[in-house]
């Protein structure tokens, strides 16, 4: 073994030899760069138009973003970038009204040894719809993130959108009903209002929504925290492992239900018929400008109670007041102010 | 008392090298002939040891005392700790300890091993794809230079990180068989 440290350390010492050598012989860290890109592997832009309106639009790639646009055009776009070995794309638009596309990536001997990078825009799908399309959404993308950003609203019908391991990010959408899942990645959803009720699931991501609208709504994660503002619905479901949980300045007609292992709780003017908070290691703050509207039952069981400023112990219930909020902490402390 | 003693190392070639074996056949002779010395009977003497019970004694101190040289005294010394605690009742929390330890070290070693095979399979890949690009000579000796110094560098964490573990390894079969040993007592 030590035969081979000294060998190694050889290789060391010979590298960093020729290293200076390279140097001192011109070497040009500008021309370096494309060594180390895998801009060459693929070719010009490619573009795909469909020019009959569809309803569906079903999106499955594998090492892409998916980048959604809707433009003042009449046919649909789609622009993308192909690996000359790796990529397989199957367009399909024979289905009356349904239009499909798949991407690929085939895997290849000692892939994973790959030391190039590819720039960021070569990965980069853009889908640019005519703004007069209302459709079904599906998109699922492997190892890409899926993107819905625009400055004016859109509507959209039925969307599903699933990213594996990077974040999906919606904005200034009315849609029928949404569906959003994340393995590893985030969810950010601003501006969105839904007719019907929003799901959106992350196992290791945090979920962000802003201005947004919808009936039921559900979010679950497994470690990663909910942050919800100006979020309106008939009833709230937030289910969290080891992240927190902060509501503020929202509105639902019916329960809000929130319930987190480790992480803490935070409730912030928010109007609803009742509130069940729940946590087993985190603090639970809720704030109300009115809280005589409210009946207690709380208990925590090593916390600390605290009412409007007063210390109620380990376990305080009242009977007046027409919202109930019922927390449960076993080591946090709740306070109602 | 030769009988008896022949029947102890029959039973403690089973479990431990001859040296080892004879170390113990000559703890328990000198011990005979000292209580025989005092004035006992040689049947009363070898009545009060059990063969299987001193192997099972014995078995902590010898395994500490063990240099465990290369890989199979390493693993025998592993299974006979392995098989002392988990067989013995108040030293089965004491096993459930060392598994849990075990399998750290040996996840260990397997990304050293993980570690060296792709810095192996990742320079000669390098290496391929240098030379069949068009760079200039300087740029070549300089990304070649530069890949020897990572492999290098790789490769020597790698080796180090292997090594740590072994010595971890022999460390913990030392120290769960003084423990094992202190709780006998």
């Amino acid at each position: 073994m030590r035969v081979l440290t000294k060998i190694l350390g050889g290789f060391i010492l010979l590298g960093l030899i020729l290293a200076v050598v390279g140097f001192f012989m011109g070497l040009e860290f500008s021309s370096l760069g494309a060594f180390f890109s895998d801009e060459e592997s693929y070719g010009e832009m490619i573009t795909v138009t469909h020019s009959e309106e569809i309803n569906e639009l079903n999106v499955n790639v594998e090492t892409r973003d998916v980048i959604l646009h809707y433009v003042e055009e009449t046919e649909m776009t789609i622009t993308y970038y192909k690996h000359e070995t790796k990529d397989t794309w199957v367009f399909d638009g024979t289905n009356e009204g349904i239009y499909s596309f798949e991407q690929d990536e085939k895997a290849q001997l000692f892939g994973v040894w790959n030391f190039k990078f590819t720039p960021r825009e070569l990965t980069e799908v853009h889908v640019y719809m005519p703004s007069t399309w209302v459709l079904d959404l599906n998109v699922e993308s492997a190892v890409g993130s899926i993107k819905l950003e625009q400055d004016v609203t859109v509507d959209l019908l039925y969307v599903e959108l699933i990213s594996h391991t990077r974040s999906i990010i919606l904005e200034n959408t009315n849609v029928k009903s949404l569906s959003l899942h994340t393995d590893t990645g985030g969810i950010v959803v601003t501006n969105v209002v839904s007719e019907e009720e929003i799901g959106l699931s992350s196992n290791t991501g945090s979920v962000t929504l802003t201005n947004v609208t919808g009936t039921a709504i559900s979010i679950n994660t497994d470690t990663g925290s909910a942050k919800l503002s100006e979020v309106t619905g008939t009833g709230l479901i937030v289910e969290v492992g080891t992240g927190d949980i902060k509501v503020s300045n929202s509105a639902f007609s019916g329960n809000l239900i929130l319930d987190t292992v480790t992480g803490y709780i935070e409730v912030s003017h928010v109007t609803g018929t009742s509130f069940e908070l729940d946590s087993a290691t985190g603090d639970v703050i809720f704030t109300a400008s009115d809280l005589s509207l409210y009946r207690y039952d709380l208990r925590t069981t090593t916390g600390d109670i605290t009412v409007d400023g007063q210390d109620q112990g380990t376990r305080h219930s009242t009977s007046t007041g027409s919202i109930l909020i019922k927390v449960s902490v076993d080591t946090g402390d709740i306070e109602i102010k | 008392m030769q009988t008896w003693l022949k029947e102890l190392e029959r039973a403690l070639n089973k479990q431990f090298y001859a040296d080892e074996v004879k170390d113990v056949l000559s703890f328990y002779e000198e011990m005979i002939n000292d209580r025989l010395a005092n004035g006992e009977k040689i049947k009363d003497v070898i009545e009060s040891y059990d063969i299987h019970k001193i192997v099972k004694d014995m078995t902590p101190e010898v395994l500490m005392k063990r240099e465990n040289k290369g890989y199979k005294k390493v693993s025998r010394s592993t299974r006979q700790l392995l098989l002392l605690l988990l067989g013995t009742p108040f030293l089965i929390p004491l096993g459930i300890v060392y598994i849990s330890m075990l399998i750290f070290v040996i996840s260990m070693m397997i990304t050293a091993w993980v570690l060296l095979f792709s810095g192996v399979v990742g320079f000669g890949s390098y290496i391929i794809s240098m030379f069949g690009s068009n760079l200039s000579l300087a740029n070549v000796i300089g990304l070649v230079g530069f890949g020897l110094m990572m492999f290098g560098f790789v490769m020597l964490i790698g080796i180090w990180l292997y090594q740590l573990m072994v010595i971890m390894w022999k460390k913990m079969i030392y120290w769960f068989s003084k423990l094992a040993h202190k709780r006998g007592e």
